[in-house]
């Protein structure tokens, strides 16, 4: 009888620590959030940056024109059971090229699940009905990989295009192109957006 | 049970739309065709203003009937011929298509160079009779403008173009020029 009460007992102990255990749930991080938060945003375009010339290898010239931008920072998007709310922010920019049938959109978000919500995206359209096409790919700040797992991405501390140094690029290689047209390789600077690309043929555009 | 067929035939008959009439069918004309003078795999050599060169495709040229858009049920519509052709480059990144329309339905040419749409009625006198660009002669030769146009963005703005060669110069906002190479 007395084996059988403190076994009784034992489950009884096991399964409230089990569920309470299973309860709990973690506090957000709030400095680390705010850390990612600061670095996301380093990576927006300052608003100075309007449309520029871009000059391929052929010094053939056309103007990367920026269509739109966009910010947005709601707060309290997320709440822990320790008292804890924390924001979100994402910001857009959008670019044509006046000439090449291009369209890029670079995503830049921040939120408060850091292997997920710290990240800059870029998609690419072609808008040229004939053959249209978009792709898109992601850097994850926090886990510094390419979740899709469709280019390489490297981040340079500095790169010198047409005698101006850019502090903090990004370089993105797709892994697969469509077509000889195809963007391939994709620079994106920080405050500068973007800087260079190269499409499958071979042929480079940068900033002039 | 009759009298419910008969409405129910009736109501059938009443929502059915009216069949679309065409009330004008416009050819165009061998002169008009001459307009456009390309022929599918062709290959045309330009040159930028820099020097450097590049050829443009023509990848399609046709023929086709067309009829005009109807925005309602029963609406009635033209038909017209229209002959296109369609020329790629590679780098540049040419896409571009030149389309010409009956006189009686439409007096213009167009070309659409990738997103830019330039325009021309040549059913009148050509803008210059005789031009000499890069010490070539062209005859009747037709000015295309871009009329929607941000002169602070690089884009086409001007076309030269004659029924000889077709498109002679694309002119761009920021001067420089892709000029056909002979």
């Amino acid at each position: 009888m007395m084996k059988s009460l403190q076994l009784a007992n034992r489950v009884l102990i096991i399964i409230s620590v089990f569920f309470l255990s299973s309860c709990e749930k973690e506090c957000l991080e709030i400095q680390k959030l705010d850390e990612y938060m600061k670095v996301v945003k380093e990576w927006t375009v300052l608003d100075t940056i309007g449309n520029q010339i871009i000059i391929d290898n052929n010094g053939i010239k056309q103007t990367l024109v920026v269509t739109s931008r966009d910010s947005f920072s709601p707060d309290n998007t997320a709440e822990d059971d320790c008292g804890n709310t924390y924001g979100s922010f994402l910001y857009s920019i959008q670019y044509n090229t006046s000439l090449s049938p291009l369209n890029f959109m670079i995503d830049i978000n921040g939120g408060s699940i850091l292997e997920e919500e710290f990240y800059l995206k870029i998609f690419i359209i072609n808008t040229n009905n004939a053959s249209e096409w978009h792709k898109s790919t992601t850097y994850n700040f926090y886990t510094k990989k390419n979740p899709e797992n469709n280019a390489n991405v490297t981040y340079f501390d500095k790169i010198d295009i047409s005698n101006k140094t850019y502090q903090g690029v990004l370089k993105f290689v797709f892994n697969n192109t469509f077509s000889k047209s195809d963007v391939k390789e994709i620079y994106y600077a920080k405050k500068y957006g973007v800087i260079k690309f190269k499409k499958a043929n071979g042929n480079t555009f940068e900033i002039e | 049970m009759n009298k419910y067929l008969t409405i129910l035939i009736l109501l059938i008959t009443s929502s059915c739309c009216k069949d679309s009439i065409e009330i004008a069918r416009y050819y165009l004309t061998e002169n008009e065709k001459e307009f456009i003078p390309y022929t599918e795999n062709q290959k045309i050599k330009y040159k930028y203003s820099n020097g450097f060169d590049f050829y443009m495709n023509v990848i399609d040229v046709k023929t086709e009937f067309k009829r005009t858009k109807t925005e309602h049920c029963g609406e009635n519509y033209v038909s017209f011929e229209s002959k296109t052709a369609y020329l790629q480059s590679d780098i540049p990144d040419f896409n571009i298509s030149i389309s010409i329309k009956p006189k009686e339905y439409c007096t213009d040419i167009g070309i659409m160079i990738n997103n830019s749409y330039l325009q021309k009625d040549v059913s009148v006198k050509a803008d210059f009779d005789t031009l000499i660009i890069d010490n070539n002669k062209y005859f009747n030769v037709y000015q295309f403008e871009n009329h929607i146009i941000d002169t602070t963005i690089i884009n086409p703005y001007k076309v030269l173009y004659n029924k000889t060669d077709g498109i002679i110069q694309i002119i761009m906002t920021d001067d420089e020029k892709f000029t056909i190479s002979k």
